[in-house]
């Protein structure tokens, strides 16, 4: 029983606190000046490479402007597998030396652009893939709960009455 | 008659014991020697079998004397039948027990059967010197022993002896005292009670109705017959005993002085033992004159008849309270009784009367008023109240009458409950140290009539009245159990005949043993007045399990299988349903010992009902978790699918971080 209201206290909703959002977008924002630093800093350093990560990253791009919830779970998704992908071409680049004939063979290749975006695209197909199952394991989890819960009421009401319902002594 | 039925069916029947010593012959009946309320049989001592005994089968319906019987066994008077052993015997005629008990047998037989039958009459000499010396002998011994014989009447005289010289008083045990008495041998006061509420009365009741009786004997015949019993009462009233009784009679010699001494209507007045041992003696009293009774100096007009003394006025008011009433409520009375009557006394009793009324509740108020104006207008009256008349001493046996159908229990009740008994104490200018007891216990009866359980009401004090009332409970009234100690036997001897009948303790059988077995304690009479039925049963359990305990016998199998029918409602007191399916699987092995106490502790063991108790408790507050975390789901139900969402898209985050950090490695590792 104990293990039930656990349960039943971990899938209860709890309100959000309106210094989250707060946090969140302020998160954001630090996230966006951090990369628009880092992209000026490269492109003053290395142009090749900010230019190969600018093109490569573009699925991240959209999602971050497509994605409109507070913590940003698409832009993360779509984000962190797309700079999964980005980052052998960018290697290549590295060991090639970074210039424009350098990024010219690595962004001739297809095969690199298929990781990079195909590496978007899976992170794409995760956000939408994953709710689902979440959602459908915690309806089964419920419903356990429910059927456990019931069972151990109907065994109260065999063994005691219907009397420890409390209902015949309201009535 | 009910001893008629004891009489008949008899025949071929084998003797019935009574005690070690004695044998009732059923198919010998003794007619000339039967009582009206009891049959006569020939009776056997085994130890000295020639002796010529009887033996009287008493009516169920009329408490014998107990308390007379045990004294006048011990006096052992030449004048009076005493009795040698008494008891309860199974009597096969009527398929019931019977009160019975052996007495020597007079072999000159009764006198006269009844009152209306003629003598010859009996010479004055005769009854100076042999007739009244052994008579008032035995009387003065049972006097002295504090007893009254209260059945001293013609038709009750028998002869000794074959030759008839020695008279002897029958026998006055079998029913309650002066129950069976003609009212020609009753005082006025006594004659005005209903027959079974006349009382113990004192010795000048029996010395009156000595009186009575010597009239008969010298005439040989009742000079009254032709009168009823409302007009020799009149005529009582009217004229004085002396005068009534005597209807114009001359009589001449010394008995005239013997009998105006028996016959004064003033109980004070009246000669004693020692007043007529004296005279025996020859010594001569002046002759009594009856004493004046206080006229009124004008009459009061009631019912179409002119009265002059409070006593008629009374006895008249008594007989039509309807009238009564009118008559009190109007202020004619009191002028008469103030202006007329002019007796100080009866006029602050009047007064005390009206006032009482006014603090007693509504229901019956004029007919307790006309009791109270009876009783302030003849203190010395019996109590009357509706249709009721008794003396206080008679109360007792009144009510057993009414409970046998003879009389209105509700009267009695009413009467008690109104307090009319308290109110004639009261009215009493010398209250007789006899009756100071029953001044007490009057008012804590009122207190057990006023309790509705059982155990208390009308029915306990039928027993407190009557100590050695056997239990008149329908279930074992034929049993005649007087003993409590002898109640479960009885049931059981029921039980045995009714075995698939549920059991019930009825009001009577509780009163019956709240008197009689006070260690029973007061605790069931609450469970026994249950609205529950299953604590009514335990109730009932749980008092005649201290009865087991209390004188056996140790198994009742009878009376317990009746009362392991209704078990299974006391069991299903337990909250826990395998508790109760364990109980009532075990119960018909604990059932078959008999035992009620082992029955009792089976089915409400203290600790087992607590263990009960707090199981229950603990399962009502589980439940009641279990009830608050599925409305928890319910309520939390319609925002699932949007917590899902964000737990989804959070879960898809972090997938995808350790994904891409795990890419980012193994890339790292590949290329280096």
């Amino acid at each position: 029983m104990a293990r039930g209201t656990t349960t039943a206290k971990t899938t209860a909703k709890r309100p959000t606190k309106p210094g989250a959002r707060r946090r969140g977008r302020n998160t954001g924002s630090a996230a966006i000046t951090l990369t628009v630093i880092v992209i000026v800093v490269l492109a003053l350093t290395a142009l090749p490479l900010c230019l190969l990560i600018i093109g490569g990253m573009l699925p991240t791009a959209v999602a971050v402007v497509v994605d409109r919830h507070h913590r940003r779970y698409l832009a993360r998704t779509v984000g962190a597998m797309n700079l999964a992908g980005v980052l052998p071409g960018g290697l290549r680049l590295w060991e090639a030396g970074i210039s424009f004939d350098s990024l010219q063979q690595v962004i001739n290749s297809p095969y690199n652009w298929l990781v990079m975006y195909g590496a978007a695209a899976i992170g794409w197909v995760l956000y939408f893939c994953v709710p689902p199952v979440v959602a459908m394991v915690i309806e089964v989890r419920v419903d356990e709960t429910k059927h456990r819960l019931e069972t151990q009421a109907k065994a109260l009401v065999e063994e005691w009455g219907e009397e420890v319902t409390g209902r015949k002594r309201d009535a | 008659m009910a001893d008629q039925q004891v009489e008949t069916g008899a025949a071929g029947k084998p003797p019935v014991r009574l005690g070690e010593r004695f044998e009732i012959h059923p198919d010998r009946p003794l007619p000339d020697l039967r009582s009206p309320n009891a049959a006569g049989f020939v009776a056997v001592d085994r130890d000295r079998p020639t002796t010529s005994m009887f033996g009287l089968v008493c009516d169920a319906d009329q408490p014998p004397r107990h308390d007379v019987l045990a004294a006048l066994h011990g006096l052992r008077s030449e004048a009076l039948l005493a009795p040698h052993e008494w008891g309860v015997v199974d009597w096969p005629a009527t398929g019931r027990r019977h009160f019975a008990v052996i007495f020597d047998r007079p072999t000159g037989g009764r006198i006269v059967q009844s009152l209306t039958q003629t003598i010859a009459p009996t010479h004055e000499d005769e009854l100076i010197h042999h007739v009244l010396p052994p008579l008032i002998a035995s009387l003065r011994e049972l006097f002295a022993a504090g007893f009254t014989h209260r059945a001293i009447r013609p038709n009750n005289l028998f002869w000794r002896d074959a030759a008839h010289r020695t008279l002897a008083l029958g026998e006055c045990v079998s029913a309650p005292p002066a129950v069976l008495q003609p009212v020609v041998c009753e005082t006025i006061e006594s004659g005005m009670a209903m027959p079974a509420g006349r009382g113990n009365g004192s010795p000048a009741e029996d010395l009156y109705a000595l009186g009575v009786t010597i009239i008969f004997l010298l005439f040989g015949r009742n000079l009254v017959a032709s009168l009823s019993d409302d007009q020799i009462l009149a005529e009582k009233i009217g004229r004085g005993s002396y005068y009534a009784l005597l209807r114009g009679e001359r009589l001449n010699g010394a008995i005239i002085e013997v009998l105006r001494g028996l016959l004064t209507d003033d109980p004070r007045e009246r000669w004693n033992v020692q007043d007529v041992e004296m005279w025996l003696e020859g010594r001569r009293l002046s002759p009594k004159q009856p004493a004046l009774v206080k006229r009124a100096a004008r009459p009061f007009e009631f019912a179409g008849h002119p009265f002059y003394t409070a006593r008629a006025l009374g006895y008249a008011f008594s007989r039509d309270p309807a009238s009564a009433v009118r008559t009190l409520k109007a202020p004619d009375f009191e002028i008469w009784m103030q202006r007329s009557l002019c007796d100080e006394d009866r006029s602050k009793m009047f007064s005390a009367a009206v006032a009482e009324g006014h603090d007693v509740g509504a229901g019956g108020h004029d007919e307790r008023l006309v009791a109270r104006v009876c009783i302030a207008l003849d203190p010395a009256a019996p109590v009357r109240y509706k249709g009721f008349s008794a003396a206080i001493d008679g109360f007792g046996a009144a009510l057993v009458a009414a409970f046998r159908g003879r009389g209105s229990v509700q009267q009695i009740a009413e009467a008690m409950g109104g307090r009319l008994p308290q109110f004639w104490f009261s009215a009493q200018s010398g209250l007789k140290p006899e009756l100071v007891p029953f001044l007490k216990s009057f008012e804590r009866l009122r207190l057990h009539l006023e309790d509705r359980r059982p155990g208390f009401g009308i029915e306990r004090i039928v027993y407190e009245m009557n100590p050695k009332l056997h239990c008149l409970s329908p279930t074992i009234e034929a049993e005649y159990v007087i003993e409590a100690g002898d109640v479960l036997t009885a049931l059981e001897r029921v039980s045995e005949k009714r075995k698939d009948d549920d059991f019930q303790v009825d009001r009577h059988l509780a009163a019956f043993i709240a008197t009689r077995y006070r260690g029973a304690g007061t605790d069931w009479f609450d469970a026994l007045h249950h609205q529950d039925p299953a604590q009514r049963v335990l109730g009932a359990l749980y008092l005649l399990a201290r009865l087991q305990s209390f004188k056996g016998p140790t198994a009742v199998p009878a009376l317990a299988h009746r009362l392991g029918r209704q078990l299974p409602l006391v069991i299903d007191r337990y909250h826990s349903r395998t508790r109760r399916k364990r109980l009532k699987a075990e119960l018909p092995k604990v059932v078959g010992k008999g035992n009620l106490g082992d029955m009792l502790t089976f089915v409400d063991n203290a600790a087992d009902r607590v263990r009960d108790i707090q199981g229950f408790q603990q399962a009502l507050r589980d439940h009641a978790v279990i009830d608050r975390e599925l409305d928890l789901l319910h309520l939390e139900a319609p925002r699932r699918p949007e917590r899902a969402a964000e737990l989804g898209a959070r879960y898809a985050a972090t997938t995808a971080s350790l994904l891409a950090w795990i890419i980012a490695l193994s890339v790292i590792v590949t290329m280096s």
